[in-house]
């Protein structure tokens, strides 16, 4: 029968201090005496280890146990050696033996209680109910000196030592149960399973521990996260109750902790008191422990009573001495524990390669990240688009209050060596990282990657196309000025620009044709190499690569968008010629066909519009432009309408 | 993460080589079980080592007189005697007997006069003593004891009954001179029990004894042997320990009992009270005793 109100000793005793099972004080790893199920709250590696002294006639030092324990997943494992569970009692017999006028003989007994290891398993079904088991091994050594007697001519005695040991192996299984935050329930049995080996002696077999049946029942109640207090009671009579207060320090906890234990082995009824400084820190546990008995504790004792009683525990018996003891439980933590998670993440565009140095400035995507902690924390956000980006980009750091959600943004840069000339469904894989070497959450998301010369319309990102051939287009429009060098020296500095920008014009209209877009979802914008290449373009591409060609030679240009048709937009351009209005007779009388801006420092400069889609000649072009431009921008006031817009290229 | 290994493995290393054995507890044995060999020479015989196949009597040489009386229940066979004597030994210290070799045997007995118990006239009978030296058995008599011996209570034996927790009253009429007298007291009946046990893995047995304990002081168990040859009583020791009620006999003490020889062990419980007196102005060593033998099969 498992329930069983017996008479043997307490056996939920530690060696910690503390003694009872929250996730806010000291862990209790290295328990399997009160921590019955082998509960852990760690989250990865734990080693623990308890060193202390004991005040015998003379105090002696000794390692109590090492503990190394694991988790996996909702599987917790832990193993103990504890070299300093041992005691061990010296019989004086009193067994005279008078003989031939000789001393009496006085012999000696040693029994020696040993718990040499044990290993603990739990399962953590829910947050809230966590069953497991502990398997643990003693040994009892009996060394008996005796009398033997010899019978012979004579009958005599001799002296002989009897060596006798047997070993023990006992598993008990526990439960741990949470109904609310704050409380905790700890059942367990004490002796569930016992196996032990046969003594050679029998009479020794009445002096191994005693492992009779009980229940344990643990409660413990955190009023605050700074307060609790734990009873553990016994029905073999016996109890322990305490209490710990922990402050914050910094990041850490400093406290203390008293208990006061009933024994039903040891007198008097409250048989001792623990009081123990506690200090906790996120990598290690440090407690400090004086376990004070209020009976005297001699050396020595009575045979009879032992003989009677017997232990029920190695360590807290009533031959136990005070003792002081320092337990250190390290958590070491290879796992990544998450601090942040993804609620989910919204693209706001999709890709257009060409558009590269806009993913810079506006953010592809937005994530909803949650902390997870409580501490405010620094997220770095980190995004890498299969195909598109060659390593991941780290996004700028957002900081997050504790368990807050906030708006984190992911930006993109876009691989120059990127050609894709399709539009593609492609993944993008967002990232979260905090203190961690490893990511905390990740997030996957499908992206369109368009091809590298589509276009979302936007007059303004004409310019991402403009800048990105420059190279080319540099070589390009050296070439062409280098072959009218003798006429451009011979112009006035003043007009050097409109002759220059003239000069291209007329030439790299010489073999184009205006064509249309290749029909796709996307609008399709050629780059200015392309466009030379293929001889031919729409508005936007033949724009964009006359500005391309002016930039390179450091005319500064700006689009012209004509929105006033909604079915049939239009794009030219306008360059500046760095004329003054006072200047600008130079190179035309008609004011119309001109248009002052001011610069950067105030002053007005003359800009003259191109139709880059007349390829005609320059003249042709000019005219076109300025005639449109006039009406349309300024009779129609389609620059105050906002239907027509002056889009600088820088 | 190998760092912190480092640092735990180095201050274990630390802890343990400074490590001691944990204080131990001693623990005194207040039992005090004392044994004391009685037959050294295990070819003694009986009388000269004071003890007969009813149980111990006194080793009557050692005083200058003595008054011995006692109620004895032997049991063997699955029958148990209910045995009482009396016994009054008067020695002339004077003259002592020896062997052939010159070692005292004991003392020649006087009569001086008439010894009643409970107003029974003691009967003088034979003081014999036999003795073995140098291999030869001998038999002597040293004088004259008196003696009031019953057996069951029977008709024909001496009409005296020991009365256990109670007082048997001594006379001495001498035959010059003025009677003199006193009361002798008691102890309780004892009786005992013995199991002997086989230990499984050996070869060997224990002894269990159990009594009703009645912490009397002087109490005593003579653990013997019976002989195979003439069923004889041999006292091996004399376990001097507390009248508590029980006591184990350990294999150590019994295991070498060489079993050619004894094939039965005798275990007597004594419980007794006894004094010094003066006797006519004589030392006088005055017990009385309460004995259970149990005689059984060495199993």
């Amino acid at each position: 029968m498992l329930i069983a109100v017996s008479a043997s000793g307490q056996t939920s005793f530690g060696l910690n201090g503390i003694y009872g099972i929250s996730e806010e004080s000291f862990t209790s790893i290295n328990s399997f005496e009160y921590n019955i199920s082998n509960y852990s709250v760690i989250k990865d590696w734990a080693f623990s280890f308890t060193y202390g002294g004991e005040f015998a006639s003379s105090v002696t030092s000794n390692l109590y146990q090492i503990t190394a324990a694991k988790t996996f997943g909702s599987h917790f494992v832990s193993l103990r050696y504890t070299p300093g569970y041992q005691k061990e009692f010296i019989f004086k017999s009193g067994e005279a033996i008078p003989f031939n006028n000789t001393e009496p003989i006085n012999l000696e007994s040693r029994f020696l209680y040993k718990e040499l290891f044990g290993a603990g398993y739990s399962y953590r079904i829910n947050s809230d109910l966590s069953v497991g088991f502990n398997v643990r091994y003693f040994k009892h050594d009996f060394t008996n000196e005796n009398v033997t007697a010899i019978f012979s001519d004579t009958i005599y005695f001799v002296r002989e030592t009897e060596e006798d040991n047997s070993e023990l192996w006992k598993t008990d299984i526990g439960v741990i149960w949470k109904p609310f935050d704050k409380l905790l329930i700890n059942l367990g049995s004490i002796n569930l399973f016992t196996l032990d080996s046969e003594v050679t002696n029998e009479n020794n077999s009445n002096f191994e521990i005693k492992t009779d049946k009980a229940l344990f029942a643990g409660i413990n109640y955190s009023p605050s996260k700074f307060f609790n207090m734990y009873l553990n009671l016994e029905t073999n009579n016996s109890f322990l109750g305490g209490m710990s207060y922990l402050f914050d320090l910094n990041k850490n906890k400093l406290g203390f902790a008293v208990s006061a234990f009933h024994d039903n082995e040891q007198e008097p009824y409250i048989a001792g008191i623990i009081p123990a400084a506690i200090f906790t820190s996120k990598y290690f546990d440090l407690s400090l422990t004086y376990v004070k008995y209020f009976s005297e504790r001699n050396t020595t004792g009575s045979y009879l009573d032992f003989k009677i009683d017997g232990i029920s525990n190695i360590i807290n018996n009533k031959y136990s001495y005070d003792k002081l003891l320092l337990t250190t439980n390290f958590k070491l933590n290879t796992l990544v524990e998450q601090r942040v998670k993804f609620l989910g993440v919204e693209i706001k565009h999709n890709i257009y390669p060409a558009l590269n140095d806009k993913y810079i400035d506006e953010p592809v995507a937005t994530a909803k990240v949650v902390n997870l902690t409580n501490e405010k924390i620094d997220v770095k956000p980190y995004l890498i688009i299969s195909g598109i980006s060659e390593d991941k980009l780290q996004s700028p750091i957002v900081s997050i209050p504790p368990y807050d959600t906030s708006e984190v943004n992911y930006y993109a840069v876009i691989s120059e060596n990127y050609t894709g000339v399709n539009p593609e469904i492609t993944y993008a894989n967002f990232y979260l990282m905090t203190v961690n070497d490893d990511f905390d959450d990740e997030y996957q998301k499908a992206m369109l990657v368009n091809g590298i010369n589509a276009w979302d319309g936007n007059v303004k990102n004409l310019r991402y196309f403009i800048q990105r051939d420059m190279d080319f287009s540099v070589k390009y429009s050296k070439t062409i000025l280098a072959k009218y060098k003798t006429e451009i020296d011979t112009i006035a500095n003043a007009i050097s620009n409109f002759h220059k920008a003239k000069i291209i014009f007329n030439s790299f209209i010489e073999n184009l044709t205006y064509t249309s877009d290749p029909r796709a979802s996307a609008e399709y914008v050629q780059y200015p190499n392309q466009t030379l290449e293929l001889k031919g373009g729409d508005c936007d591409d033949l724009s964009v690569c006359y500005s391309s060609l002016l930039e390179s030679i450091g005319i500064e240009t700006a689009l012209v968008d004509y929105k006033t048709n909604a079915s049939l937009r239009h794009v030219n351009i306008m360059f500046n010629t760095k004329l003054s209005p006072n200047q600008a007779y130079l190179i035309s009388e008609n004011d119309t066909k001109y248009f002052i801006r001011k610069n950067e420092s105030g002053d007005d400069e003359v800009w003259i519009p191109i139709e880059t889609t007349s390829l005609s000649d320059f003249e042709r072009a000019w005219i076109i432009a300025s005639d449109k431009f006039q009406t349309e921008a300024i009779n129609n006031f389609g620059l105050v309408k906002g239907e027509v817009q002056i889009i600088e290229v820088y | 993460m190998k760092k912190y290994f480092l640092y735990i493995l180095t201050l274990l290393a630390f802890f343990y080589a400074g490590c001691d054995k944990p204080g131990p507890t001693e623990l005194v044995y207040e039992d005090n079980l004392e044994v004391e060999i009685i037959g050294k020479d295990i070819d003694n015989e009986y009388y000269a080592n004071g003890f007969d196949t009813t149980g111990v009597t006194e080793v009557v040489q050692n005083y200058a007189s003595i008054i011995t009386v006692s109620g004895i229940k032997l049991t063997r066979d699955g029958r148990t005697d209910n045995i009482s004597t009396a016994l009054t030994f008067l020695f002339d210290k004077t003259k002592p007997f020896r062997s052939p070799q010159g070692n005292i045997i004991g003392y020649n007995t006087i009569v001086p006069g008439i010894i009643k118990f409970n107003d029974l006239t003691a009967r003088l009978t034979n003081y014999r003593v036999r003795f073995r030296e140098a291999g030869v058995l001998i038999d002597t008599v040293l004088g004259k004891k008196y003696e009031l011996f019953n057996i069951n209570g029977r008709a024909f034996s001496d009409p005296f009954i020991f009365p256990y927790n109670s007082i048997i009253s001594f006379l001495f009429n001498p035959f010059v001179g003025p009677s003199s007298g006193f009361d002798i007291i008691t102890p309780k009946e004892i009786t005992g029990n013995v199991k002997l046990v086989r230990l499984p893995n050996q070869n060997n047995i224990r002894a269990e004894l159990t009594w009703q304990g009645e912490n009397v002081n002087n109490f005593s168990i003579i653990l013997g042997g019976v002989r195979n040859s003439n069923q004889q009583v041999f006292p091996f020791f004399r376990i001097r320990t507390k009248d508590d009620g029980s006591l184990v006999i350990p294999n150590s003490i019994l295991k070498n009992i060489p079993r050619d020889r004894f094939n039965k062990i005798s275990i007597s419980f004594i419980r007794k009270y006894d004094k010094l007196t003066q006797l006519q102005n004589t030392e006088l060593y005055v017990s009385s005793q309460s004995i259970h033998t149990i005689i059984v099969e060495i199993p």
